[in-house]
């Protein structure tokens, strides 16, 4: 019976043990697409400054595909104004995922040091009642 | 016409926890040193492109301001490729196009440019006097770190 009790820990363990894993990957991907944005949200405070210093009758051009395509600089304000917007939402919405997935890790931390602590008491227990 | 450079962001120097080096173990130590080491590393990286790109913006507003005493209708040749080039003129010596990232352009006048690369550069050299600041920081905890090891290695070799 003992023996059933183990395998069954250590199946236990081992999917503990991955969905541990999957959790920290996840963090790290959360990582690389938050400095991203952050990188995004730096270059385009910069342009957003840049825009507001010219004046409204200035000429603005926007690269688009190999061409320099005139814009109109009020509109190209509010258009990296919205972006800016959707880039700090993006960087909120992975703050509020990190933070959950930061507990889920500690929660399955837990778990997994549990059942190494579970392990280590049946083999002792095994270890102490073999020789007789 | 200039490239922003991606912006290298600048991580305010984590808030350190007082922990007393000498209460880790050696394993504890060098892998405080090796974290701090890749630290430094990345500053010092960052710090790299930052003066390249500080580079670059003085050398493109010494261009415009070349541009700016040039005469218009001034015969040139324009190079295509490296080895190829075409005859032209200067069709305007007092307005340039910059590139002022994410795929945006303005017109500007030749002032208003060359002040455009000086307000880069200052910005750049500003981070660059940040980035070092954290280096010499970084630097500073890595020699305790490795002083701490040191006395630690020679207590075990005592030991």
């Amino acid at each position: 019976m003992d023996a059933e009790k183990a395998a069954a820990l250590e199946r236990n363990f081992k999917t503990e043990l991955e969905s541990l894993k999957q959790i920290q990957r996840d963090i790290q991907k959360n990582h690389q697409a938050r400095q991203q944005f952050t990188q995004q949200k730096n270059e385009n405070e910069m342009v957003l400054k840049e825009l507001d210093l010219g004046s409204d009758e200035g000429s603005v051009y926007k690269l688009i595909g190999p061409a320099l395509i005139k814009q109109d600089p009020v509109e190209a304000r509010s258009n990296v104004g919205k972006r800016l917007e959707f880039i700090n939402g993006e960087l909120d919405r992975l703050d509020s995922r990190l933070k959950a997935l930061e507990k889920q890790a500690a929660e399955r931390q837990q778990k997994v040091v549990s059942i190494q602590q579970e392990v280590q008491r049946l083999s002792q227990a095994a270890a102490s009642a073999g020789p007789e | 016409m200039f490239r922003a450079p991606r912006s290298a962001s600048i991580m305010p120097p984590k808030e350190r926890q007082a922990i007393d080096l000498n209460t880790l173990d050696a394993q504890q130590l060098s892998s405080i040193r090796e974290q701090l080491e890749e630290e430094v590393q990345s500053f010092v990286r960052s710090s790299v492109a930052l003066q390249k790109a500080a580079g670059e913006f003085g050398s493109s507003g010494r261009a415009i301001e070349s541009l700016s005493e040039q005469k218009e209708g001034q015969p040139l040749l324009l190079p295509l490729t490296s080895s190829l080039y075409v005859a032209g003129t200067l069709a305007s010596t007092d307005n340039v196009l910059v590139d002022i990232g994410t795929g945006y352009y303005m017109e500007k006048s030749t002032e208003e440019g060359i002040d455009y690369c000086k307000r880069k550069v200052m910005y750049l050299k500003e981070k660059l006097d940040q980035i070092g600041a954290a280096i010499k920081d970084k630097q500073r905890v890595l020699a305790e770190v490795n002083g701490a090891l040191g006395r630690k290695m020679q207590q075990t070799q005592k030991a």
